[in-house]
């Protein structure tokens, strides 16, 4: 039977031995996670990086050591008393002063170096940034998983229908898609982001997402395309199968990978635009934001890089395991790069 | 983005970005030899009015020579008929170019002087005389072509603002400045260099008038040739007496000004450049620190000291405070703001020192209604912090808010939203989050922040939709302070006969009798006791519309060849051309770009 | 059946070609349509800023609603949407984009204006990006699974994850400020951010600040050049073409250059010429960062002003440039692979 055939391929297809079928499911997977481990390394570091991304996004309130908006202080051993009961009288003492001198009581800790208290150091006003960074991971997560999603899904059901459909349906879809990719993205999203006026990460999310189902519409339609040429398609064509059902059973398990791969791929690029935007001061102001984070950061440019840098590293390394992650899931499902053993093999 | 904070940083931190750069105050050193200025009660009686940084008169001759060159931001310009102009870059560049029939010699000491006008009479309380000064003469732009002043431009000047009305007869809204004028009766050229003005009352205010941000003399063939055409902004529509010319200008923010050879006294700077948007701090740094630019502004506490640090004995920090004060505005004529006891709980649960300390990075000052910046017309912070909203022991505060707060039925409000414009958070990034939080912790409602274009909080103040049925509020800066003197102000935003009182609507009677008086009393302690008054009893009010809160300090770098002239709001422009120099013998001065 | 569409024989290429750029008509029309309206919503209009954007406290309520009313006639603003929707296709088809409310000059002026900045920035990029993406690309396949190809794929990642307008400014200051190697040398330069040359007006004065954010923009766009690459020279160089070639006894070098580069760049084009029209509609945050007059900073202000036609006219003319360039793409996949027909 074709369809057995297209799962035989399948199985094949992540270079696993048949015999592994026989063992129970979670046996089963721990296999595949070790091997995967052993021969994509790299792609594990990624994995590893994913999982605790998640873990901090859906942790951080577990696992922050402060509120992320309580604002730090220590005693001011600057406060002049006497400096700072003249300036009640003569404001010009608010120019010739240090800032220091006249706060009375306590001074907020910015922009301070790691100590044992705050692991990573405090922000601008005084807020912990270990506990920001954390608290900063659910906003890239949510924004990375919520815009691929939507792009992927849509692509899938758009891709699908105009590749099915074809003729006009498939003429006018194309040429949306066709719209939406001629504009230049940043230039739409600031568009869209002063049409809004108040961007919330929902709507940030969401427009990001569709600027993203263009081209993941193209990938699943000229999967599709290539599938139906294939030789199992013809098959079950020729047993009587219906349109619908050579969609469903035959063509979409067959375009799953490079649907996986593009996910997975974009989830990272997805975050670096957030933050992007957010750095431009488009996001959502009340969110803590890695892109926001890091303007603060470098507004102090070279003369007190810490806080630009911890935060960079964060979503640098954020982005760098979605893209491990992407890339060796690609080379694990991905056909065309199926190992074949020497030289160019995996 | 950033690129939208820094318009308002060119307007709300004073001159930082649109005249480029702070400056020491020179009191004392202002004096043109020729300038006999009119000694005017308003004039010389604010004296003392407004604190400045530092009082070091520089006794060194001031040196010929040298190119200023500016960071000149995102501004947008309306029109190049200043009359009908109220744009601050527009203030800005008039400043250089023309002159007015009177200007702000000195705006910390409150001392006003003659521009066009050589010396002005006062025979009585309702007439001024005055002289045209001899040698001045127009840039030489066609059709003006560079004649020299008569007595009859400043008297079309006078009656165009008074009349606002357009050559052909149409009445024009934008005579911004028409209300200021219908103080003036009649206008009378006594011969070609002598202008008597009668006024319809006796008024203390007639010659800050005179010396405003946008009351500078045009010339009438140039209003007669460009009229129609002043909003297509070219380079030649500009035709004044200043100490500069306009020779270059494009929309995007490239302007030069070119010194005016027949200027009645020495123009130091050989030309003034505006360098097209700099938005961003690391660019105007790099820019500042390779002399490309004369002085720079940071936002932040450490690039200033490790600038400070690095380049030690080269570049000296200007301090002063922001022509803004921060604050909001609602309406509390109606539901739910008119209820002392919900206004009052939100004025006494903004904790203004931790915005100050921890946000402005301590670079503020607290600020009632009537700001530091106008201290001698206001009360001190001494007795500031005894008011409700601005006192020392917080936990106290807290605890009111709260009680008031449900008292007025707060907690059934639900969510309220607080408009920020978004290049108030541009330039402060995480204050929205900071204030909505604050509101939150102490009074338990949800407190929502929502970015919103500077138009759009305008739009809405004017159209009372800040309470007056709706859960709402903003917080930003507010209009700019442009007079030593509060008297004038207090009165338009105060006194509920006023048309701009509307926007407010909290009305105190004894702040009517009081703002009444005021704009017509000639005595300055007077004045000064009666805006005390007036101060107290706003507080008392929780603001009466405006909630003031703080006001912001500036620090500003320039490298030491660079000698700047007072700086207040818009006076550093018009006092460019003879105060400010460069100091071409200075070491700081080599290796600067030509 | 609709779903099995069959391949038509022939090799129309004009045909193709000229069904193409019909076919660009409507997506056009859609863009216009689009940007009008997304314009046509912006909150905060230009009168208003124009009004209201200076002196938040200071007016009174009847006169200003007397000044916007006039601003608006004066703008045509006071026309009903559709009427003004039928003037503005209209004068598009006429050729005329309208007249910036900030300027009053012609819409497209500043695009004009930005162009060559914009363009040089893309092109040096450009350079960039292919000077290290190509060899990195070649020599990572080719070394496969080795600590070399290890090395250059994390940088590659690595400059990919990390977000440009970070590198940019750290670029820029630590350049001004000179970075010091072990007190042997020091790299830094001075960077004339006030006057932005062309490299045809001031040519070393306008490298030194150019080099910069093309440095931050060509290796970010040659990560993903790398890897793509990389990948396609791994499964060209599985093709019995090149193991013919290796039997031969051909030598390396050939082998990789004549047969399997020039197969393998064929997708490579494809992101090219994306990654062109992509630099070409202007880098908004490296023109902010360095203060160049470019075509993203342009738009950008045109955005914030809500200066409506420039927004209008500069969408536009990126947009149609961006379809046309995606059509020559296509047709240059056919010129480069004779397996992909025209259909």
């Amino acid at each position: 039977m074709a369809q057995d055939q297209a799962v035989l391929d399948r199985s094949t297809t992540i270079g696993v031995r048949r015999s592994l079928s026989d063992r129970p499911v979670l046996v089963r997977y721990g296999i595949h996670t070790g091997r995967f481990f052993r021969s994509k390394p790299l792609g594990g570091i990624g994995v590893v990086i994913i999982g605790l991304c998640v873990f901090a996004g859906l942790f951080g309130n577990q696992i922050q050591r402060y509120d992320p908006e309580t604002i730090f202080s220590k005693t001011n051993p600057s406060f002049d008393p006497d400096l700072y009961e003249q300036s009640l009288t003569d404001p010009t003492v608010k120019l010739t002063a240090r800032p220091e001198q006249l706060q009375k009581g306590e001074t907020p800790l910015l922009f301070t170096n790691p100590t044992s208290q705050h692991w990573m150091g405090t922000d601008g006003l005084g807020r912990d940034l270990y506990s920001r960074i954390i608290h900063g991971a659910s906003t890239a997560l949510y924004v990375g998983l919520g815009a691929a999603l939507i792009a992927t899904i849509s692509g899938i059901v758009i891709g699908l229908a105009s590749a099915y459909f074809a003729g006009t349906v498939d003429f006018i879809i194309q040429r949306i898609m066709d719209t939406l990719q001629a504009f230049p993205p940043l230039v739409l999203l600031l568009l869209f982001g002063q049409v809004v006026s108040n961007p919330t990460l929902s709507v940030n999310t969401i427009s990001l997402g569709i600027l993203g189902i263009a081209s993941s519409t193209r990938i699943v339609r000229s999967s599709v395309l290539a599938a139906r040429e294939e030789v199992y398609v013809l098959a079950a064509r020729t047993i009587g199968a219906s349109d619908v059902r050579i969609m469903a059973r035959h063509i979409f398990p067959n375009i799953t990978a490079p649907i996986i791969v593009t996910f997975t791929s974009s989830i990272g690029l997805y975050i670096l635009i957030e933050a992007t935007l957010a750095f431009l001061g488009l996001g959502d102001p009340t969110r803590v934001s890695w892109g926001k984070m890091i303007e603060e950061g470098r507004r102090n440019g070279t003369s007190d890089p810490w806080m630009a840098l911890a935060v960079g590293g964060a979503l640098t390394v954020t982005v760098l395991g979605f893209n491990l992650a992407g890339d060796a899931l690609r080379d694990v499902l991905d056909p065309r790069l199926r190992g074949r053993g020497g030289r160019a093999g995996f | 983005m950033g690129t939208a904070l820094s318009r308002r940083r060119l307007m709300g931190g004073v001159a930082v970005a649109g005249v480029g750069a702070a400056s020491l105050a020179l009191v004392g050193c202002g004096d043109d030899d020729d300038s006999s200025g009119g000694n005017t009660p308003a004039a010389s009686a604010s004296a003392g009015a407004s604190p400045s940084a530092g009082t070091s008169a520089t006794a060194v001759a001031k040196q010929k020579g040298g190119t200023a060159r500016f960071i000149s931001s995102n501004n947008t310009y309306d029109t190049f008929d200043v009359d009908r102009s109220r744009f601050s870059p527009i203030g800005v560049l008039f400043g250089y170019t023309n002159l007015g029939v009177m200007q702000w010699d000195n705006y910390a000491g409150g001392k006003i002087g003659g521009a066009l006008a050589e010396k002005v009479e006062q025979p009585d309380k309702q007439t001024f005389v005055f002289s045209v000064r001899p040698n001045v003469f127009w840039h030489n732009k066609a059709p003006v072509n560079g004649r020299a002043v008569t007595a009859d431009d400043i008297a079309q000047f006078i009656l165009r603002n008074k009349g606002g009305k357009t050559i052909d007869g149409v009445d024009d809204p934008n005579f911004y400045r028409k209300a200021s004028f219908q103080t003036v009766d009649k206008v009378e050229t006594v011969d070609a260099k002598t202008v008597k003005v009668t006024t319809v009352k006796p008024d203390p205010f007639f010659l800050n008038v005179l010396a405003g941000t946008y009351t500078k003399v045009q010339a009438p063939e140039a209003i007669k040739a460009f009229e129609k055409d002043y909003a297509n902004l070219s380079a030649d529509k500009i035709i004044g007496t200043g100490a500069f010319a306009l020779t270059e200008f494009s929309a995007e923010g490239k302007l030069t000004l070119t010194r005016h050879d027949k200027f009645y006294s020495q123009v130091n700077a050989d030309a003034i450049k505006y360098l097209p948007l700099f938005t961003d701090q690391a660019a105007q740094q790099a820019a500042f620190e390779q002399k490309q630019v004369d002085a720079f502004a940071p936002t932040q506490n450490a690039v200033l000291e490790d600038l400070k640090k690095r380049y030690d004995g080269k570049i000296t920090e200007l301090k002063q405070f922001s022509a803004n004060p921060q604050a909001g505005t609602y309406y509390g004529g109606a539901k739910p703001w008119n209820d002392p006891n919900l206004i009052g709980a939100i004025f006494r649960a903004f904790d203004r020192r931790s915005l100050i300390n921890s946000l402005l990075q301590g670079k503020a000052a607290l600020s009632g209604n009537v700001p530091p910046t106008q201290s001698a017309f206001g009360i001190n912070e001494k007795e500031l912090i005894t008011y409700p909203g601005y006192l020392e022991d917080r936990a106290k505060e807290e605890s009111e808010a709260k009680k008031m707060w449900d008292a007025g039925g707060g907690p059934a409000l639900g969510e309220i939203t607080v408009d920020i414009p978004d290049i108030w958070e541009g330039l402060y990034s995480g204050g929205s989050a900071l204030i909505t939080a604050q509101l939150k912790k102490v009074l338990g409602n949800t407190f929502t922040a929502k970015i919103e274009p500077y138009s759009t909080i305008t739009t809405k103040i004017v159209k009372q939709q800040y309470g007056n049925g709706a859960n709402n509020l903003w917080w930003g800066w507010i209009t700019d302070i442009t007079d030593p003197e509060p008297t004038l102000l207090n009165y338009l935003q105060y006194n509920s006969a006023q048309p701009q009182f509307q926007q407010f609507g909290v009305k105190i009677d004894k702040v009517d009798t009081l703002t009444n008086s005021l704009v017509t009393e000639f005595d300055l302690s007077k004045r000064q006791e009666g805006n005390k008054e007036i101060n107290r009893e706003l507080l008392k009010a929780y603001g009466a519309g405006v909630p003031y809160s703080l006001i912001g300090v500036t620090s500003t770098l320039i490298h030491n060849y660079y000698h700047p002239a007072e700086l207040a709001p818009f006076v550093t422009a018009h006092q460019f051309g003879t105060e400010a120099w460069f100091d071409q013998k200075d070491p700081t001065w080599s290796g600067r770009p030509s | 059946m609709a779903l099995f569409g069959s391949y038509r024989e022939g090799g129309a290429v004009r045909n193709y070609i000229l069904r193409r750029v019909v076919v660009n008509i409507p997506v056009i029309w859609l863009v216009a349509t689009l940007v009008f309206l997304a314009t046509s919503v912006l909150p905060g209009d230009f009168v208003a800023q124009r009004i209201a954007a200076q002196d938040p406290t200071s007016t009174d309520p009847a006169l200003r609603a007397k000044q916007i009313e006039a601003v608006r006639h004066d703008l045509g603003l006071d026309k009903p949407v559709p009427e003004r929707y039928v003037r503005y296709l209209g004068n598009l088809l006429k050729g005329n984009f309208g007249t910036s409310y900030q300027t009053r000059q012609p819409a497209l002026q500043g695009m004009r204006d930005g162009l060559p900045y914009s363009l040089q920035l893309a092109v040096m990029s450009l350079i960039i990006g292919l000077a290290t993406s190509i060899p990195i690309g070649i020599i990572s396949a080719i070394r496969q699974d080795s600590p070399i190809d290890y090395v250059l794929r994390i940088f590659a990642i690595l400059v990919l994850a990390m977000p440009s307008f970070w590198v940019g400014t750290m670029l820029l200051l630590y350049c001004v400020k000179g970075v010091n190697f072990f007190g042997l040398f020091t790299i830094g330069w001075t960077i004339d951010l006030t006057n932005p040359k062309l490299l045809w007006e001031d040519p070393s004065s306008s490298f030194k600040l150019f080099i910069l954010p093309a440095l931050a923009g060509g290796l970010a766009s040659a990560a993903g050049v790398m890897r793509l690459l990389r990948s396609q020279m791994l499964e060209v160089l599985r093709q019995d073409y090149i193991r013919t070639a290796w039997a031969k006894g051909m030598r390396e070098r050939v082998v990789i250059v004549r047969h399997a580069l020039k197969n393998a760049m064929v997708p490579v084009v494809t992101v090219l010429g994306l990654t062109l029209a992509g630099l070409l509609s202007g880098n908004v945050v490296f023109e902010n960062l360095f203060g160049i007059p470019g075509v993203g900073r342009k738009i950008l202000v045109a955005i914030q002003a809500r200066d409506v036609p420039v927004v209008q006219a500069f969408v536009l003319v990126i947009a149609t440039f961006i379809v046309f360039v995606n059509l020559g793409i296509d047709l240059l996949y056919g010129v480069l692979d004779p397996r992909i027909r025209y259909s």
